[in-house]
């Protein structure tokens, strides 16, 4: 018997900081726009947070197949074992 | 995960609400439209019941800033709202949607619209009118002198640390001036006509003025209507104290802002938003709706003078003064009360003073008048918003709150300024003034019921 995947508690932590979307409603079969009504902004607004909370580059091939908080994590997944950093910090110098 | 298009995205969050057909009655029928709702967001915390209590209390509400360490600037004070936590307000996701200066003009909006008796129960990001109005023949108007100047910086800050692809789409949202107006409609689901107007200081009484224009020409029964601001920020502070505006009493904050008095030396940055909801008197009786007072003229103009200084002969607020009172069909005999712009900078007080006198001569020593800057700042683009729920609140209670910091009044300044306590007694028309950067001028002019 295996334990259901649990999500990155940094995707948890994103919905509820973000959006306001508690814990009991983050089934891995959620769908982000139908159960969790977030518009696109909004979307893009979590992937900007989880950049930053995880420090990798969020881009998953093809947008339209993420549609469950499962798919989510996949992508999340992903993005970390490829480790392209989310934002190369810009020097000043280069700046001006 | 590529975004829609903003049309797209706000359509998404866009509830649709069937059209219910309440025109019962023509329309127009009154130059005066009644006001049955008030809601505020001010130095005095969430409510116009702490702001009126206040008020009457003659506390001031000037102190240290906290949002940002001031240490290095040469203005620290400034009328902050305090404990101010925007998901106690709103809904978290909305609340992440919206500068500081929009979510003030939403927990305002929200509190004269259940006044009015206007909402039925709140669905999560949405809080529906009920049935006594018309959604399509309801509006919005609210204005922001400098609007969302934190989400600006915040996300500035953001972009030149960690680059471009670090700043947050709902920038896109949160950033433009009107989003607080299209917030509130999108709420409550508020369809009728729906704009921003920015005249710096005098924005809030413009947008009062629209709606009363917008009531008084058919085009909505309803009009939300009011200023929001949030401008307690490095920048702005860094840039108005530049500017000379602004009041360098940093060791006495509660003596800073001291307007028609001698030793004042400029403004106090306050923060929050007034709205009042403004609605056509057949529809307010209609429905049975408790009129608070009503809104009954409006002047404007503009100074063509300077930038920053108001013309020292009064004349652009000489203009305003008079075209409200034609507007409302008063003569000066019937003022008994001017809450004033009243900032607390040398040239204001000495102007508006002047015009004051120009206006009503000897009629100008029977009338109190009160700056409500004194006690809590200088809201910018919501002051005229906050001080027409002030005014109303006058009329209502027949009690003229007392100006602060009155210790000695500026000879130039020949009006009988109410100090030291509240004065009673009875009102029954009430002016209020705004003037603002750029030479605008907004007089309103406002009855008891």
């Amino acid at each position: 018997m295996t334990d259901p995947p649990r999500l990155d508690p940094r995707i948890a932590s994103a919905l509820h900081d973000l959006f306001g979307i508690p814990q009991a409603d983050l089934r891995p079969d959620a769908e982000l726009d139908a159960d969790l009504q977030l518009d696109s902004l909004s979307v893009v607004e979590l992937q900007v947070a989880l950049e930053e909370s995880t420090g990798v580059r969020i881009n998953p091939e093809d947008p339209s197949q993420v549609r469950t908080l499962a798919d989510l994590q996949s992508v999340v997944e992903a993005a970390i074992v490829t480790g392209q950093p989310a934002f190369p910090s810009l020097k000043l110098s280069e700046d001006r | 995960m590529e975004p829609l298009g903003i049309a797209e995205a706000v359509l998404w969050t866009r509830g649709y609400h069937a059209p219910a057909d309440h025109r019962e009655e023509p329309m127009p029928t009154s130059r005066t439209v009644a006001v049955t709702g008030l809601g505020a967001v001010t130095p005095y915390g969430v409510g116009v019941e702490p702001l009126w209590n206040g008020l009457l209390a003659g506390r001031s509400t000037a102190a240290r800033i906290r949002r940002f360490d001031p240490s290095d600037h040469a203005v620290q004070i400034a009328c902050e709202v305090p404990g101010f936590e925007p998901t106690e307000h709103l809904p978290r996701r909305l609340a992440r949607q919206l500068d500081p200066f929009a979510q003030y003009a939403l927990v305002a909006a929200a509190e004269a619209l259940g006044q009015a008796g206007l909402l039925a129960a709140a669905e999560g990001m949405h809080w529906p009118l009920g049935d006594q109005a018309d959604s399509r023949r309801v509006g919005v108007v609210i204005a922001s002198g400098i609007g969302a100047i934190q989400e600006a910086t915040d996300q500035h800050e953001r972009l030149r640390t960690g680059g471009p692809r670090r700043v947050r789409p709902y920038l896109a949202i949160a950033l433009p001036l009107n989003m607080a107006g299209g917030q509130v409609a999108i709420r409550h689901g508020l369809r009728g006509p729906n704009y921003s107007v920015v005249s710096a200081c005098a924005s809030a009484s413009d947008a009062i003025g629209s709606a009363l224009d917008l009531i008084r020409a058919g085009r909505a029964d309803v009009v939300v209507a009011g200023g929001a601001e949030a401008a307690v920020n490095p920048l702005t502070i860094a840039g108005f104290a530049a500017a000379g505006a602004l009041s360098r009493r940093n060791a006495e904050p509660a003596r800073a802002s001291r307007p028609f008095d001698v030793d004042r030396d400029g403004f106090v940055t306050g923060e929050g938003a007034g709205v009042v909801v403004l609605e056509r008197p057949a529809h307010a009786a209609a429905r049975g709706a408790t009129v608070l007072a009503e809104v009954s003229g409006y002047g404007i103009s503009n100074d063509a003078y300077h930038p920053t200084q108001p013309a020292p002969d009064g004349d652009g607020a000489i203009v305003a003064l008079r075209l409200a009172l034609d507007d409302a069909g008063l003569d000066t005999s019937d003022v008994d009360h001017i809450n004033a712009h009243g900032t607390s900078t040398r040239l204001n007080d000495a102007a508006e003073a002047v015009a004051v006198r120009a206006v009503f001569a000897s009629q100008a020593d029977r009338i109190p008048v009160t700056s409500t800057k004194s006690a809590i700042g200088h809201l910018l683009g919501a002051a005229g918003g906050v001080e027409a729920v002030a005014t109303v609140m006058a009329l209502a209670n027949g009690v003229v709150p007392a100006t602060l910091n009155l210790e000695r009044r500026d000879t130039a300044c020949d009006l009988d300024v109410v100090a030291g306590e509240p004065r009673k007694q009875a009102l029954r028309t009430a002016l209020s003034t705004s003037f603002g950067f750029g030479g605008h001028n907004a007089v309103l002019a406002f009855q008891a019921v």
